[in-house]
């Protein structure tokens, strides 16, 4: 090229390098812009949507950092610097509320993130698509269940007292369980039925990518004489690897995070040990004790938190060869 | 395609696997898991209410009535909040389809320059929010209070469902297709047409149903949202306004007051705003099997 | 590296930029309320009684009282309960209100909905986009402070509500006077709430005979508890119990009489339990025997609502359960397709009391609706409100809004002069589900029928369901009894902000705390409660109480 025969005259020539390269990078981009301007003109939509409506209400992020009164809005209020984070670090419950919240969403992680993959996977072997069909709408089922009823549900059958599952028990012969009346049981049971709630909708997204995985692939598997198992480990899996990997990073950034509703659902004032976690917190000071800049304040930690994980997550994950999020 | 049809090909012949029982079983045992809660719910919304406060239907409904469907009926909006949350769903799934894949394929192309810069503009968003008033405010800024489009503007973005449409178009669609394609002269948006979407109808289908149900479930903003305009409730939220209503207490407020305990409402409010989707839901399963892939690539 | 420090400055860019877009949004006020100068000074203070007939405005020399020159838009707030098929800004009594009032006054009224459940969410959101209605009003005076401290109150000048609202005035004067003065400046108005209450606490009648008593045997707690005590081993079932959450009542039984004034003042207070008094001390030690020895439900802690209490009258497991009595209760009914032998009684109100005390309790003020006036509200609009509350006042006003219209919603009188209800009517005057209660809340919180004994004698056929007549007879009667010692929460005329800070926490500290103790072991009892309160004071409440004793101390409490 033109620039390669430059580069061999040197002293006042040098300029003329500068130039030609900048002119090349010029054309190189040109070039790309009209080969690829589509993308852009297809990106203003969304673009257009996140600015307007997730962009725009994020100055209100600023009340962390004020003494919110509502009739001096946003900007008239006080500014306090960073006395809101120092009132909430050194809260009494907040370091209580830190462990479990990262408790209960690594158990969560563990449990409610794998129970779908594993359920799909063996979705993925049943032959009878009838049976298959029939099994899937009834395992969505609990998807719509709203969590202060899943609640009332979880304490008419587990119930100390009364439950349905404790009166069987003690017919048979055994002693009642404090499935969500002792702390350690709490947590079990909160797990399990997360699992249970979530592990149905969840086979949805997997399976879907189940579909995409190119059918040669299981041919080739089965004429080397890879049985079921080692399909679903050599074939299956790794062709849903790239989605795993995806929604794994997403919901490591939600590990500060949780539901309120679940936890709001399955508590007791009795059985306290875990129960108090972050959203908890942020619903007990904003919306309970109307403290918005403490909300404000909780809810920007948390996020913070979230994205340094998604960050440091997506680079491992980026090492380990997979694509990632960024 | 699941390689179902192909392996039935080779195998014609299947040999009785005890695996296929246990995994069968284990199927069943978790549907079933899922399923009796649900019927518990239908039976409760069958039962009288004094059973009911005593906690003593299970599967099956004591003292059958129902009553509480009657009152759902009784209302006459609640058809037209039907209509209403219909067109807002459809919109709204719609709406979020086009913007999700106007933004995943662009950002599926690995050489698109800000790349980076642009997924993680939108990744932002799926962790940073303002708070509740800040995003009132906005809403009624842009004159979107008591109108259908407050429920469907601001959700349409999701960065979720984005991401994870990305991730498919990378991990389904090979490169080798788009290169032939635009070899061939073809620009992106024909691409898109011809090519990704067709092959993307699985994720399509999957994004369209997080969609819909997300939509058709939720009611905390149009709680907040639809003040005036209550022609235009969704259907859950006046089935919220139901069950509240039936569970407040009036003090000091005389006759005309139903004080039905609401634990039967609440049953059947939970059935009727559910047997929808589930009717609608057996009709689209069948996208969720890939059409077969034509004249693929020989690598 | 390079990327993600690009990544960032890019971002933060972006955000700075639409940061300081925003902002400017936000400053301006929406163009709904007309605004002339937002918050006026008055120039008299609180608690000077008006000049007789004088015509002192602030303001202007003009006089409004018989409408406005020009069109005055005038926002109330209304509670949207929801109701199927009214829509409370557009239905024939605001129609009504419009024509009688707002045409005759030149005014154009129009209602604000407030969800009942998420009012105090609605009125920030309306609020912080200046969209709130002319009148900011709660039930609760805590949350009430809340508004004021939020400052988004303007202060009033009485002598402009005795002008424009000379019988509104009349009414509340004292009320008002006595009760709205915040800080030395007059915040708030009220409506007035007639001395009535259907709260009562039912007894199974036949779980008591059966175990060889008499409900009128119960004339102290020692004699309840040793009836529970017959029927745990009877096998008839326990005490009905509850979560104990923020209504924080429950230490009034257990008081000495009579009550020391400054201990009233710094402890009792709805929303924030008074963990560290002898008389909280003496309520746990009950409810630890009552726990431990079985004669209370057992899961009382999950009982965090009323329809779970009641799930367990219903079923029979319990044999008490409290409610606000009306004459569709399903109560009874429910109770005995559970239980068809079950008899029911009201508790004498001295069961609840240890032997020696007296049936102490707190007195409702004589106030219901707490309301201010948005400091975005113009004078004309200010005016306005008094107009709409003087308008209101009107007997003949109220009654219409009501009882309706004679001729469609009722026909006639009755001796007492209560309306004869036109039962299924279903005109187009038909009143909302709640009798319109959320209009006519503004002026009064009751119905009322001439003077108080008339007006018991109407509700009475309001509250009794057909058959238990003679429970609400004892209702009342039992009320007629506890009255001399029943006495209002004390009322503090600066916010104490301690108490917005902490109660949520103490709340939730004090259920902890609480149930612990109950349910720990009779021996373990001293130690744990030593404890407890020290957490206590040390999460706030020491605070709290410092806070409210130099309040106190300062005179800032009303006598």
């Amino acid at each position: 090229m033109k620039v390669e025969g430059a580069s061999t005259q040197i002293g006042g020539e040098g300029s003329q390098i500068v130039i030609d390269a900048r002119k090349l990078k010029r054309k190189q981009f040109r070039s790309y812009m009209v080969q690829n301007w589509q993308l852009y003109a297809l990106l203003v939509i969304p673009l257009g949507f996140a600015l307007t409506f997730k962009y725009a209400p994020l100055s209100g992020l600023i009340l962390a950092f004020k003494d919110y009164k509502i009739a001096r809005g946003f900007w008239g209020s006080e500014w306090v610097g960073f006395q809101v984070f120092e009132e909430i670090f050194r809260h009494r419950e907040f370091l209580r509320a830190l462990r479990n919240t990262l408790l209960l969403n690594t158990l969560d992680l563990i449990f409610s993130f794998t129970a779908p993959i594993l359920l799909a996977l063996l979705l993925n072997e049943i032959r009878h698509t009838a049976y298959k069909r029939v099994n899937q709408s009834l395992l969505y089922l609990p998807h719509f269940l709203s969590w202060p009823i899943i609640g009332a549900l979880a304490y008419q059958l587990l119930g100390l007292g009364n439950g349905l599952v404790n009166n069987l028990i003690e017919m048979m012969g055994g002693e009642r369980i404090p499935f969500l009346q002792s702390d350690y049981h709490w947590l079990a049971s909160y797990v399990g039925i997360g699992v249970w709630a979530s592990m149905g909708w969840g086979t949805i997204i997997y399976l879907a990518a189940i579909s995409g995985v190119n059918p040669e692939l299981y041919e080739a598997a089965t004429v080397d004489g890879a049985g079921r198992w080692r399909r679903m480990w050599y074939v299956t899996l790794p062709g849903i690897r790239a989605t795993i990997v995806t929604l794994l990073i997403l919901n490591l950034g939600r590990i500060m995070g949780g539901s309120f509703e679940q936890i709001y659902a399955l508590q007791n004032k009795a059985t306290t040990e875990f129960t108090t976690t972050i959203p908890v917190l942020v619903y007990r000071w904003g919306i309970e004790g109307g403290n918005f800049s403490r909300a404000t304040a909780v809810g920007l930690f948390q996020s913070v938190v979230g994205l340094i994980l998604i960050l440091i997550a997506d680079r491992i994950a980026k090492k380990l060869g997979e694509d990632g999020l960024l | 395609m699941q390689g179902s049809g192909i392996i039935r090909a080779v195998h014609h012949r299947r040999r009785f696997d005890p695996w296929d029982v246990v995994i069968y079983s284990a199927i069943a045992l978790a549907s079933l898991a899922c399923l009796l809660p649900f019927v518990h719910v239908v039976a409760k919304s069958l039962s009288t209410d004094a059973y009911v406060i005593a906690n003593k239907v299970f599967l099956w409904p004591e003292g059958f009535t129902i009553e509480a469907y009657q009152k759902i009926f009784a209302d006459a909006s609640i058809i037209r909040s039907l209509y209403v949350t219909i067109f807002i769903t459809v919109t709204f799934t719609v709406l979020g389809m086009i913007i999700t894949t106007c933004a995943a394929y662009p950002l599926s192309r690995r050489n698109l320059k800000g790349n980076a810069v642009l997924t993680f503009i939108f990744m932002f968003t799926l962790y940073f929010g303002g708070g509740i008033i800040p995003e009132y405010i906005n809403i009624s800024n842009l004159g979107l209070l008591d109108t259908v489009w407050s429920l469907i503007l601001p959700p349409a973005f999701s960065a979720f469902n984005l991401l994870i449409m990305r991730t498919s178009i990378r991990s389904n669609i090979p490169d080798s297709l788009e290169e032939a394609a635009r070899i061939d002269g073809a620009g992106h948006f024909r691409v898109l047409l011809t090519i990704v979407l067709p092959l993307s109808k699985p994720i399509i289908a999957t994004l369209s149903l997080f969609y819909a149900v997300g939509r058709w479930n939720a009611y905390q903003d149009a709680l907040f949202y639809i003040k005036y305009a209550t022609e235009l409730r969704p259907l859950q939220l006046k089935l919220y306004y139901l069950v509240v209503q039936a569970s407040e207490s009036f003090q000091l407020e005389m006759t005309n007051v139903n004080l039905s305990n609401p634990e039967v409402l609440k049953a059947s409010v939970v059935v009727f705003a559910t047997v929808p989707i589930l009717l609608v839901y057996p009709f689209i399963q069948k996208y969720f099997v890939q059409g077969v892939l034509i004249g693929a690539i020989k690598e | 590296m390079k990327k993600l420090v690009l990544l960032l400055a890019v971002f933060v860019l972006v955000l700075g930029v639409l940061v300081a877009c925003s902002g400017n949004k936000n400053n301006e006020p929406a163009n709904n309320t007309s605004n002339t100068g937002g918050n006026t000074t008055t120039t008299t203070g609180g608690g000077t009684s008006p000049s007789s007939g004088g015509d002192t405005n602030t303001g202007g020399e003009a006089d409004y009282r018989n409408g406005f020159p020009e069109r005055v838009t005038l926002e109330i707030p209304v509670y949207d309960r929801a109701f199927e098929g009214w829509n409370v800004t557009d239905n024939y009594y605001t129609r009504w209100i419009q024509k009688e009032f707002g045409d005759k006054y030149n005014v154009e009224v129009k209602f604000t909905p407030i969800g009942r459940s998420t009012e105090v969410q609605d009125y920030q959101q309306l609020l912080a986009s200046h969209r709130a209605p002319d009148i900011i009003m709660h039930y609760d005076m805590p949350q009430a402070l809340n508004y004021y401290a939020s400052e988004v109150m303007q202060p009033l000048d009485v002598n402009e509500i005795a002008h424009y609202a000379p019988t509104y005035w009349n009414n509340m004067k004292d009320t008002i006077e006595r009760y709205g003065v915040i800080e030395g400046k007059q915040m708030f108005f009220f409506a007035k709430r007639p001395n009535v209450s259907n709260w009562v606490t039912i007894i199974r009648k036949d779980w008591v005979e059966a175990v060889g008593m008499k409900v009128e045997d119960l004339t102290s707690l020692e004699k309840f508890n040793e009836m529970l005590v017959k029927w745990r081993d009877a096998g008839l079932g326990t005490a009905g119990g509850s979560l104990q959450r923020n209504v924080f009542n429950y230490s009034y039984a257990f008081r000495n009489w009579p009550v020391d004034p400054e201990t009233h003042a710094i402890y009792t207070d709805l929303s924030v339990a008074d963990f560290t008094t002898e008389a909280t001390e003496k309520w746990l030690r009950n409810l630890n025997y009552q726990y431990n020895n079985k004669l209370i439900d057992q899961e009382f802690y999950l009982r965090d609502d009323a329809n779970k209490v009641k799930a367990e009258f219903v079923a029979g497991r319990t044999g008490t359960y409290g409610e606000y009595i009306a004459s569709n209760t399903d109560l009874f009914e429910a109770v005995k397709k559970n239980n068809p032998e079950a008899e029911f009684a009201v508790i004498p109100p001295y069961a609840g009391i240890p032997e020696g005390g007296v049936p102490q309790g707190r007195a409702d003020w004589p106030f219901g609706m707490i309301m201010g006036i948005n400091y975005e509200s113009s004078d004309l609009e200010r005016i306005a409100v008094w107009l709409y509350l003087e308008w209101m006042s009107q007997p003949e006003n109220l009654f219409a809004l009501q009882n309706g219209f004679d001729g469609m919603n009722y026909n006639g009188l009755d001796e007492h002069g209560v309306p004869i209800k036109n039962e299924g009517y279903d005109g187009e005057a038909k009143l909302s589900p709640n009798n319109n209660k959320d209009y006519w809340c503004l002026v009064i919180e009751a119905p009322s029928y001439g003077t108080e004994e008339q007006t018991i004698r109407a509700l009475k056929s309001f509250w009794s369901p057909p058959g238990y007549e003679y429970i609400v007879e004892d209702m009342l009667k039992y009320r007629e009894e506890v009255l001399p010692y029943q006495y209002p929460d004390p009322l503090f005329t600066v916010p104490i902000e301690s108490v917005s800070k902490y109660k949520a926490d103490l709340n939730n500290l004090f259920q902890e705390l609480y149930l612990d103790i109950v349910m720990s072991p009779p021996d373990q009892f001293d130690a744990k409660y030593e404890a407890a309160k020290k957490r206590f004071l040390e999460a706030g409440y020491q605070e709290i109480i410092d806070e409210k004793k130099a309040a106190y101390d300062a005179g800032y409490i009303l006598e």
